[in-house]
């Protein structure tokens, strides 16, 4: 008993100075975990981590006794020289974790329904935070359970300033301690903090900062929180005045004047709606997505199908290479890169008969390769750097977010966007994932698992 | 059987109107309050069977407000609405039963109240 409690400060000194000083996010929990593990004794674990922009809890370790086993040792070892951090610290986590269960854990989206109610209600009313999963119903995180032979966990949310950054499993659950605690919420606050650096970061790249006019982005940023702020107070008083003239109209005595009245009074309402949510379309691009293999041909088609109901005087062609059948992405969110761009040539190519999109799509390796080409005249080329950022625009009717909310949908499916003139048009280069798993021969047998 | 009771905590007044009148349409009893510690106070008193929840409120927060509600009766299902659906990923909104991202067209509401006071 002595001899554990001994052995918990030491590693609780070790584990501080790991928190401290590792500022990769996935080795943090690669090497906490283990270590946390040998502290109380756990045989088998793993950690989620909560990706805000996905909305679910991704798995991100498991590890089970073999593995610890070949730490524990290790641990023993310079336990004695109190070096243990610093092996750590150094330690290659990939030989530790790449195992195939680890392959296999991670790409699990586990959405956040029951479970994260339950953790939510135990934080918010106080209530203890250990649970056994028996109370746990969400079938991913069972098959976690199962995949790992585990029957009954612990169940510890890791939390940081009233927000969840994810939680762990560990087993056998009668290992509690309060000292657990302690590495908990440490592990939490780091986590916590690093997610807080990458989202930085992140934001930096999407706005793509650089040094000279890091003050007018700045502004930029600000101009679109201050919108959203407007916006928001817009739209929570458009609501119950749409609602209410909705009752009104009941009331109104129809006749060719009043009709007219009300159809007018509506159809605005609606525009304004529309033009409000819009921007908030915009500064929320937190959506949900939901990617898997898509067969593109379809959502190439779906987009011009949307398409030419506002404008069906533009000639569509499509040409897919074999190869490049499936797309590994979320469909709503493709589709909407899609629209965009057609509309945009659409406004840029005017009222006459003539337009055309050419769209050609090819495999290179791993990924997708889309080009999408107008004949509308495309852009002064020093403006090509312009046109992808946020309120750029040059329609009295526009709010120059089109583009924006392109480029971030596609740097959130991990690809790659670019714009250059043509001949006669612009050409928008867009570079997206093939599905992992389908190697270059097999596509063809996969192409629709989509359903 | 009795009338359920609907508490609507929402700031706005055309929206608490609405929603007044929408849900007494529908055969539930109503009771609006315009922010959290006028509702709060008198919840003992009203003693709702489910409550439709406001997150962007000045003064205490839908969410603040669900943290209590949720302290004085766990069971009573909440529904937090807002014009958009940025909260989503509030940690918090998670204790909530359901959440809605407001709209002029209230059947999803409608729809949500009922299957929670079904449960
Ligand atoms: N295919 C195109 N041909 C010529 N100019 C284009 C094309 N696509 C975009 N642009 C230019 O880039 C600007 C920004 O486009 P973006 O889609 O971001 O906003 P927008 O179209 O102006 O507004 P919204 O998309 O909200 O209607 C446009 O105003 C236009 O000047
Ligand atoms: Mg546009």
């Amino acid at each position: 008993m002595a001899d554990n409690y001994a052995k918990n400060r030491n590693l609780l000194y070790e584990f501080s100075t790991i928190i401290e000083r590792e500022k990769d996010l996935h080795r943090l929990y690669f090497i906490s975990l283990p270590i946390i593990m040998i502290a109380f004794g756990f045989e088998k674990g793993a950690v989620f981590k909560y990706s805000k922009r996905k909305r679910c809890f991704d798995p991100k370790a498991g590890l089970k006794k073999e593995s610890l086993e070949e730490l524990s040792k290790k641990w023993e070892s310079f336990s004695k020289k109190g070096e243990f951090a610093e092996y750590m610290l150094k330690a290659d986590t990939s030989t530790l974790y790449e195992t195939d269960y680890n392959k296999k854990i991670r790409g699990l989206n586990i959405p956040c329904n029951d479970t994260s109610r339950l953790i939510a209600n135990m934080f918010i009313t106080k209530t203890d935070r250990l649970l056994k999963t028996e109370k746990i119903e969400n079938k991913y995180i069972a098959r976690v359970l199962r995949d790992m032979e585990m029957e009954n966990a612990l169940y510890i949310p890791l939390t940081a300033k009233n927000s969840i950054v994810g939680f762990l499993l560990l087993t056998p659950p009668d290992k509690k301690t309060s000292d657990l605690k302690f590495f908990c919420t440490g592990l939490g606050l780091a986590m916590s903090a690093l997610i807080e650096d990458k989202e930085i970061a992140n934001l930096k790249r999407f706005l793509d900062f650089n040094e000279d006019d890091i003050k007018q982005k700045q502004r930029l940023y600000e101009i679109g929180k201050t919108a959203s702020t407007i916006t928001h107070e817009i739209k929570n008083a458009l609501i119950g005045i749409m609602g209410l003239f909705n009752k009104l109209k009941n009331y109104i005595e129809s006749s060719e004047k009043t009709d007219r009245y009300v159809e007018i009074i509506e159809s605005e309402l609606n525009r304004i709606y529309r033009f409000v949510a819009d921007i908030n379309k915009f500064s929320s691009h937190y959506t949900p997505t939901d990617k898997k293999p898509l067969n593109l041909k379809d959502v190439i088609d779906r987009a011009i199908d949307l398409t030419n109901t506002i404008n069906n005087n533009f000639v569509f062609s499509v040409c897919i290479d074999k190869k490049a059948s499936t797309v590994f992405g979320d469909r709503n969110q493709l589709e909407q890169v899609l629209i965009n761009l057609f509309k945009n040539s659409i406004e840029a190519y005017g009222n006459k008969e003539g337009g055309q999109i050419r769209i050609r799509a090819k495999r290179e390796g791993e990924f997708i390769i889309l080009k999408i080409r107008d004949n509308s005249g495309g852009v002064e080329d020093k403006q090509l750097k312009e046109i992808v950022k946020p309120f750029y625009t040059t329609k009295t009717q526009g709010t120059g977010l089109g583009l924006s909310i392109v480029k971030e949908i596609v740097k959130e499916h991990g690809g790659d966007i670019e714009f250059k003139n043509t001949q006669n048009g612009l050409e928008c280069t867009i570079k997206l994932s093939a599905p992992k798993n389908i190697t270059e021969g097999e596509y063809e047998q996969k192409e629709d698992y989509d359903n | 059987m009795s009338k359920k009771k609907i508490m609507i905590i929402d700031d706005e007044d055309a929206i608490r109107l609405l929603y007044r009148e929408e849900f007494e349409d529908e055969g539930y009893e109503v009771a609006v309050y315009e922010n959290g510690q006028a509702a709060l106070d008198s919840f003992e008193k009203e003693k709702p069977d489910l409550v439709v929840l406001d997150i962007a409120m000045p003064g205490m927060s839908g969410l603040e407000v669900l943290g209590k509600i949720k302290e004085i009766s766990p069971s009573t299902p909440v529904i937090m609405s807002t014009a958009y659906s940025h909260y989503k990923e509030d940690f918090y909104t998670w204790a909530a039963d359901a959440y809605i991202v407001k709209s002029p067209d209230l059947t999803q509401l409608k729809e949500k109240v009922k299957e929670l006071l079904s449960r």
